[in-house]
């Protein structure tokens, strides 16, 4: 039996994983240890807007999809924002942290936050604010809004970051899903480009006029945590859940309407056969392809379309019997979570809030990839592409921002898809959505 | 081990006799020990735990059984458990015959042509099934241009939508049989690598005899080879119904479990349930009922064939 | 029991001796030979490449096409008919990606991890191996029984509350992070169970008389005679440690530290219209462990024959 041989050699074994670490691990810098909650650096920053005054020391920032000297546009944005902050505010240290974009990504993330490990500051769509709001383990706004952020951001956004009574996070911007048309495509088919008071008959009329040849008159995308397709439903004065998002309302007539649009659509093959499953990137492509001629989504396809030079307009969608034009939309936020030393959360709060201001914009042109939150930015006139959008801001309808969101919308689009491929009726869909989703709601 | 009354002075203790009779053998598992239990039995530990609880990651609360029961009732893990058996049944048996097939005809082969067949054969599996999966989604593309669609133009059939058409079609859809089609398609090369080593430990005697008595290659093959190969047929029917229950991300690549719940399996029900909607009670739930039914289909493929198998 | 045949030599069945003949040497006369010892004749062997060669092209063709899609610049990815040969072949792709992304970087990390759990795998799994084969101490079954059953649960279900626990360790957005949590191994203890069991005790027994210690007849006596089953674990290792992808998702943030599959599947993010640029990290993702399992391809093949042969 072992003398000290076992010892040595355990040893030997246990020196390799070290060197394996040594040379890769390197994560001893504050950017590679959670933050330290008890780091109670700087004086007393009083909770109550002032500017992060009192603290001095890093912060923590995580943001979906950044990579550090990345080529992309957030990784460039938010560099240039960490610059400009900490030369306005020299004495706070800011590491920003990437978290990839998909659901680990994101699971990640809410371990980390649930665990108490997560960072001071970080980048959320507003519709998981609510799970985030029901762990409790976020820093609400509302000490932390001044009376001119109040006035400033626009109530109805503002509505979007609430949950029980308080607001979990700085609203940021809102992409609101518009209807891109490609130009050439429908000029090449002999067709005019509408205006923004075209009707839902119009969309499908011109649709179906521009099919062929190659060419669906329209494509969008269905998937899971999409909104794209909601809209026709909505057009038709639709909503997911009523106002006190206690009952289902989505299989009303409306809604029905609104999704035999798309089925009706789909069966007179203007929409393209991998409809039910195909994803958001290649709804993108084809269009850019020119073998899409419309295609519902958000404003931040509008970068990736004017670096291939395709001619396009933005509208808002068709009005149905709504009777003015809706639109859907999820909004960005910047999250502060709970932390133990209110010094530090306070200069969280206050990044937050320039991250979301007017101060940035004129710090980092271009910061804003979507309409602002804010009364006082005007996005257009950097990016005109954008005024569509911002017009469409006032009609905007959030998803209902409750806790099990995510299981709603997964109940919701596997029906669509089924309508449109003819398995069921668009009742039928609907109804059987709501089967699943009525149990889930008043819990 | 016993206990004497007396001890002779000076003989070692029960508790150092013990040790010395099997220290050896724990000090050896010991390092893996550690680590399956720190990071394999812990973590599922936690897991079985919180499946009778309804847990998002702060909170939870104990609801005994409710998990479970709900699940035996959804429709959707229902759909899910029985798209995951049929794959699991089609792409097993067909794995399991085209490796004994494949492993069969290479075995005469000079060596040369047979480490050429069994390296084209491996060399797929060597890549990570991520790509792979992405790979076939291209080719399954339901456009005209998607080389699955070219290919049935030549015979002059319409493009079909492959992954994208939830339409009912022998029991299942089009959508569930075409990720089916894709499993298939790929090369069991585990199990040919398998079989060509346990060919080649078969008497060659019982086919002289065989072929004195007029028997054709079939023959041969069915009354000589199968038989023979049993034991192996059996650790290649587990470890593979293993994998296919535990299909994953072919249809996240491919299908996204859609259209509808047409392609939905439990695995990838697991990961939503959890990882989407943040119900790791109920994931886990899922988790383990996944594992009664592999545990369950193991020890009955155990039994069928175990007569003269000796693990 | 050793069976006379008509060639003169005994074929003994895998229990008694270490399977340790490669498959090529066992006798052959002049090249091929069917399972009865008489040569193939040439229709039959024309038969079997019949159906062996277009198994190979269907097994081999996602990975063709996934080069050949690489070599596409991205305007001409989608065409009908898609052509099978590229003829716009171009690096554009490939040069694209070694501008986007630190690819050395991240191969650099993938060799690190990959070559830490393979070293570990290799020595732990050895000795837990060679323990459950030849030692006898309570609890042995019931702890053999637990790892393998480990093995039908799904990866996804310990997968947070692994990360909860490395997180509490601090070893989260570090490669000790990864490398930790991968120790645990199944296949490679099954597989040197296995084999270690094939070798006769008397070399043991020999080596203990003589004086050794029970670390000495390990690793002098046992491991060396283990040489392709270890072959094997390494390289298995090694391979699943590379293709690894949730796991160094989940755990690994910084870019700096990232490995290749994950890289590349990040970057598929920022391109994810571009096909020809995903393919092209797909297959710089691959090459690795295609040139690793090509150059080792013979122990490879071996070592699995070997250990998952029963014994």
């Amino acid at each position: 039996m072992g003398n000290g041989r076992i010892a040595k050699f355990i040893g030997v074994a246990a020196s390799l994983v070290m060197v394996a670490a040594c040379t890769g691990g390197g994560g001893t810098t504050p950017a590679g240890s959670p933050g330290a909650p008890s780091d109670s650096s700087g004086g007393s920053g009083s909770p109550g807007g002032s500017a992060a005054g009192g603290y001095q020391g890093p912060l923590e920032w995580w943001q979906l999809g950044y990579a550090p000297g990345g080529t992309t546009a957030t990784s460039k944005l938010v560099d240039d924002a960490v610059a400009a902050y900490e030369k306005k505010h020299p004495g706070i240290d800011i590491t920003v942290t990437g978290i990839p974009f998909s659901d680990e990504g994101l699971a990640r993330l809410d371990t980390a936050i649930a665990t108490g490990n997560g960072p001071d500051i970080f980048r959320i769509a507003s519709d998981r604010l609510p799970s985030y709001g029901a762990q409790g383990v976020l820093s609400p706004i509302d000490d932390y809004l001044t009376a001119e952020d109040k006035a400033d951001i626009l109530p109805n956004l503002l509505e979007g970051v609430a949950y029980n009574g308080q607001h979990l996070a700085w609203p940021q911007w809102v992409p609101p899903v518009g209807y891109y048309l490609n130009n050439a495509v429908i000029e090449k088919a002999g067709a005019k480009v509408p205006d923004a008071t075209w009707t839902v008959a119009d969309f499908m009329k011109l649709a179906q006029d521009v099919t062929g040849h190659g060419t669906y008159g329209f494509a969008t995308y269905m998937g899971a945590a999409g909104v794209n397709d909601l809209t026709l439903l909505y057009a038709e004065g639709a909503r997911v859940l009523s106002d006190d998002n206690k009952t289902y309302t989505l299989n009303s007539e409306a809604g029905v309407k609104g999704l035999q649009v798309m089925v009706d659509l789909f069966k007179a093959g203007a929409m393209p056969p991998d409809s039910a499953t195909i994803k958001l990137a290649d709804v993108e492509q084809g269009f850019i392809d020119g073998r899409f001629a419309i295609m519902p989504t958000g404003s931040g396809s509008i970068a990736n379309l004017k670096s291939k030079n395709v001619k396009f307009t933005v509208l808002p969608p068709p009005i149905g019997d709504a009777g003015k034009p809706v639109t859907v939309g999820g909004m960005g936020t910047y999250a502060v979570p709970k932390k133990s030393d209110p010094a530090r959360v306070a200069a969280a709060h206050a990044l937050g809030r320039y991250l979301t201001s007017a101060e940035v914009a004129s710090d980092v042109p271009g910061w804003y990839l979507a309409p602002a939150t804010r009364k006082s930015i005007k996005v257009s006139d950097t990016t005109p592409e954008m005024a569509p959008f911002e017009a469409m801001l006032p009609n905007v309808q959030f998803m209902p921002l409750i806790e099990k969101w995510s299981q709603l919308d997964a109940a919701i689009h596997p029906e669509i898809q089924l309508a449109l491929a003819g398995q069921k009726s668009a009742k039928q869909a609907l109804d059987d959505a709501g089967a699943k989703i009525t149990p889930l709601l008043g819990k | 081990m016993t206990t004497t009354a007396e001890r002779a002075p000076g003989a070692p203790r029960r508790g150092v006799r013990f040790w010395r009779r099997y220290g050896a053998g724990y000090l050896f598992v010991l390092p893996s020990m550690v680590f399956f239990v720190l990071f394999m039995f812990l973590p599922l530990g936690w897991s079985f735990v919180i499946s009778f609880q309804r847990s998002g990651l702060a909170q939870s609360s104990w609801i005994g059984l409710d998990n479970y029961v709900s699940l035996l009732n959804d429709p959707v893990f229902g759909q899910a458990a029985f798209n995951t058996v049929l794959y699991s049944v089609v792409t097993v048996a067909v794995w399991v015959l085209v490796s004994m097939v494949l492993a069969t005809l290479i075995h005469p082969l000079p060596p040369r042509l047979r480490t050429f067949f069994r390296a084209a054969y491996y060399l797929p599996s060597v890549t990570s099934a991520v790509f792979v999966a992405l790979v076939w989604r291209w080719v399954f593309n339901a456009n005209p241009w998607g080389l699955a669609n070219y290919v049935l133009s030549l015979f002059g059939a319409g493009p079909l939508g492959f992954l994208s058409d939830p339409s009912p079609f022998l029991g299942a859809n089009v959508a569930l049989w075409s990720v089916i089609l894709s499993s298939v398609l790929t090369i069991p090369a585990v199990g040919v690598v398998l079989y060509s080593a346990a060919l080649s430990a078969v008497p060659r005697d019982l086919y002289e005899a065989a072929e004195v008595e007029g028997a054709g290659a079939i023959a041969k093959f069915r009354h000589i080879t199968i038989p023979l190969l049993k034991p192996i047929t059996l650790y290649v029917a587990v470890i593979y119904t293993i994998a296919a229950f535990e299909v994953f991300e072919r249809v996240y690549v491919m299908t996204g479990g859609g259209p509808g719940y047409a392609t939905n399996t439990i695995v990838y029900l697991i990961w939503r349930t959890g990882f989407r909607f943040g119900e790791y009670g109920l994931a886990s739930a899922q988790a383990f009922l996944l594992f009664i039914v592999i545990a369950t289909i193991s020890l009955i493929q155990f039994r069928a064939l175990r007569s003269d198998v000796e693990y | 029991m050793a069976t006379p045949t008509s060639s003169g030599v005994s074929v003994r069945s895998p229990r008694e001796v270490p399977v340790l003949v490669p498959v090529e040497v066992l006798p052959v006369v002049g090249g091929a030979t069917n399972a009865s010892g008489r040569p193939l004749r040439r229709r039959e062997r024309l038969a079997i490449l019949a159906i062996l060669v277009p198994v190979a092209i269907i097994g081999l063709f996602p990975m063709y096409w996934m080069v050949t899609t690489a070599l596409t610049p991205s305007s001409a990815a989608i065409r009908v008919p898609p052509s099978l040969v590229p003829l716009d072949a171009s690096t554009e792709n490939l040069a694209e990606l070694f501008r986007q992304a630190p690819i050395l970087l991240w191969a650099f990390n993938s060799l690190v991890i990959a070559v830490a759990i393979m070293v570990c795998h290799v020595v732990f799994d050895s000795m837990a191996g060679y323990a459950f084969a030849k030692k006898r101490f309570p609890g042995k079954n019931l702890m053999f029984l637990l790892i393998v059953s480990s093995l039908m649960v799904p990866v996804e279900v310990t997968l947070v509350p692994r990360f909860i626990l490395v997180t509490r360790l601090g070893l989260d957005d570090n490669l000790l992070g990864v490398i930790l949590p991968s120790i645990a191994d199944v296949f490679g203890i099954f597989l040197m169970r296995q084999f270690i069991r094939t070798l006769p005790t008397e070399l043991e027994e020999a080596a203990r008389v003589d004086g050794a210690n029970e670390w000495h007849v390990f690793w002098r006596i046992i491991m060396p005679l283990s040489r392709p089953a270890v072959a094997t674990v390494a390289i298995f290792s090694f391979v699943g440690a590379w293709n690894a992808f949730l796991w160094p998702l989940i755990v690994l943030s910084k870019r700096e530290l990232l490995t290749l599959p994950v890289g590349v599947a990040l970057l598929q993010q920022e391109f994810s219209t571009n096909i020809g640029l995903q393919m092209a990290g797909a297959a710089v993702g691959a090459i690795p462990t295609i040139v690793l399992f090509l150059f080792f391809q013979r122990q490879f093949l071996e070592g699995v024959r070997v250990g998952g042969v029963k014994g």
